[in-house]
């Protein structure tokens, strides 16, 4: 089997769920529980001590419900800075024969992105009970660059002043399928529990990179060294808990 | 190069899918009316709700409160001030400590439904940060300086949260918000320590999302 065809058998799949859904609708009404087409739900994690945190991003994590058996779940984490940094120390040394000074200043600029997105289609295989088991997959997608610049120079006393520079790069990417499986209980109508087993087949690469030059006189050190990894890996996710909000 | 292309090609099938599904279904909306404090000119104070049930200040250490001008729209606020002197004696060594923080808050709410029992609510505003620390060890015997340190940072940016809010009754909620924040930073931080001298400059525009903050709505 092709993967092509792979994908149709389970894109066919997917269709059945929602057609299977549009039928269930009807008794929407009767039941205790908002798995209903149109309903919005945003999920939020539950860790230690009963602290709320992000579920499925750091951003937002919100799913809709495409019919009473099948929703769409997203989750977007995003965190980036862009900035300069100047500094400058001087430290001074009491030794035999006399004092020592020295300074270091350094002038550079900062910035790294954080990227995350996660899409998954949701089956859920009962909607009349309270307590409902789903299972849902779908893509992922990680992002993650961080760049530092800087010019560094050395200033002493009775030696020759150094100078150089100093740069670092990190980009590191992943994209694949997630998949999840859990249970949802429904505590009110609107209000549920969750409780998910996961785990991802992804494609990872890495790539790192740091250069420095460093000048005494005309005399120079270069130290280069970089990094090119990939990877194909199959991870468990840690199991997530959540509560789950339902609203229009 | 192969598997790659691959798992693009699996990525781009599965968003033309999802698209015409979702385009081609319609949301039916069910609206439950629900008794609740969201009305025009209703007040209210935030608490956080953090580890082990405890309350803490939510947006500003000082006071958060909201004011509805409708049932829709609302105007919530915080403020956060810290000042702080003291002194403490370490025998030889004395240390004067002052700290001045500030917080400032202010965002626009609006509330999609707000008669449902669950309300999203999304909001905007300004965010404004003042800290200022500065730690000043002297010799007790001679008064000269043994140590000094000098931290002052600012930021000045905007905020963005989504977040719903279920009422238990009908002037008593909880909510849960996702946030971010979009900002300019400025930090300078210079020090004296043992026979030398540092100081440390950096500037920086931010994005980040905020920690999901959990809370209690008391409206008044």
């Amino acid at each position: 089997m092709t993967g092509r065809q792979k994908v149709g058998i389970l894109l066919l799949i997917a269709a059945m769920f929602i057609v299977m859904g549009t039928f269930n609708q009807a008794r929407a009404e009767d039941r205790e529980n908002y798995l209903v087409r149109g309903s919005w739900s945003m999920q939020f994690g539950i860790v230690r001590d009963f602290t709320l945190t992000s579920f499925n991003g750091g951003l937002i994590s919100a799913k809709r419900h495409l019919s009473p058996n099948t929703a769409f779940r997203f989750g977007l984490s995003l965190r980036g800075d862009v900035g300069d940094n100047s500094s400058e120390t001087s430290r001074s040394y009491e030794q035999p024969g006399g004092g020592e000074e020295f300074t270091r200043t350094s002038d550079g600029n900062t910035s790294n992105l954080i990227l995350n997105i996660s899409t998954q289609l949701m089956f859920y295989s009962t909607i009349e009970k309270s307590v409902n088991l789903y299972f849902g997959f779908g893509p992922n997608f990680n992002y993650s660059r961080d760049k530092d610049e800087f010019d560094l120079e050395y200033t002493y006393e009775d030696i020759p002043d150094r100078d150089g520079f100093e740069n670092r790069y990190m980009r590191s990417w992943s994209a694949g399928f997630l998949g999840s499986w859990g249970v949802e209980l429904f505590a009110s109508k609107k209000i549920s529990f969750i409780a998910e087993y996961g785990a991802r087949i992804e494609y990872y690469s890495l790539y790192r990179e740091t250069n420095s030059e460093e000048y005494v006189d005309e005399t120079g050190r270069f130290e280069n060294f970089s990094e090119d990894s990939h990877d194909f890996r199959i991870i468990s996710d840690a199991v997530k808990f959540g509560i789950s909000l339902y609203f229009n | 190069m192969i598997c790659i292309k691959n798992f693009l090609t699996i990525l781009v099938t599965f968003f033309l899918i999802l698209s015409c599904v979702l385009t081609a279904q319609e949301g039916k909306a069910l609206q439950e009316d629900s008794k609740n404090s969201l009305i025009s000119g209703s007040r209210s104070l935030q608490f956080r709700i953090s580890n082990n049930l405890t309350l803490t200040s939510f947006e500003g250490a000082m006071i958060s409160a909201k004011k509805h001008f409708t049932s829709n729209s609302a105007l919530r606020f915080g403020l956060g001030l810290d000042i702080r002197s003291g002194q403490e004696d370490y025998g030889a060594v004395e240390e004067d400590d002052n700290l001045f923080e500030l917080e400032l808050i202010a965002q626009y709410i609006y509330y999609t439904s707000p008669k449902a029992p669950v309300n999203l609510y999304l909001g905007t505003g300004p965010q404004f940060t003042y800290n200022r620390h500065v730690q000043d060890r002297n010799y007790e015997e001679t008064g000269e300086d043994a140590a000094w340190q000098y931290d002052r940072s600012w930021t000045i940016g905007l905020l963005a949260t989504f977040g719903v809010e279920w009422f238990a009754i009908e002037n008593i909620s909880f909510f849960c918000e996702y946030g971010a924040s979009i900002g300019y930073q400025s930090r300078y931080m210079e020090s004296t320590p043992y026979q030398g001298y540092q100081d440390q400059e950096t500037t920086q525009f931010r994005l980040s999302s905020q920690t999901v903050d959990f809370g209690l709505s008391v409206y008044f």
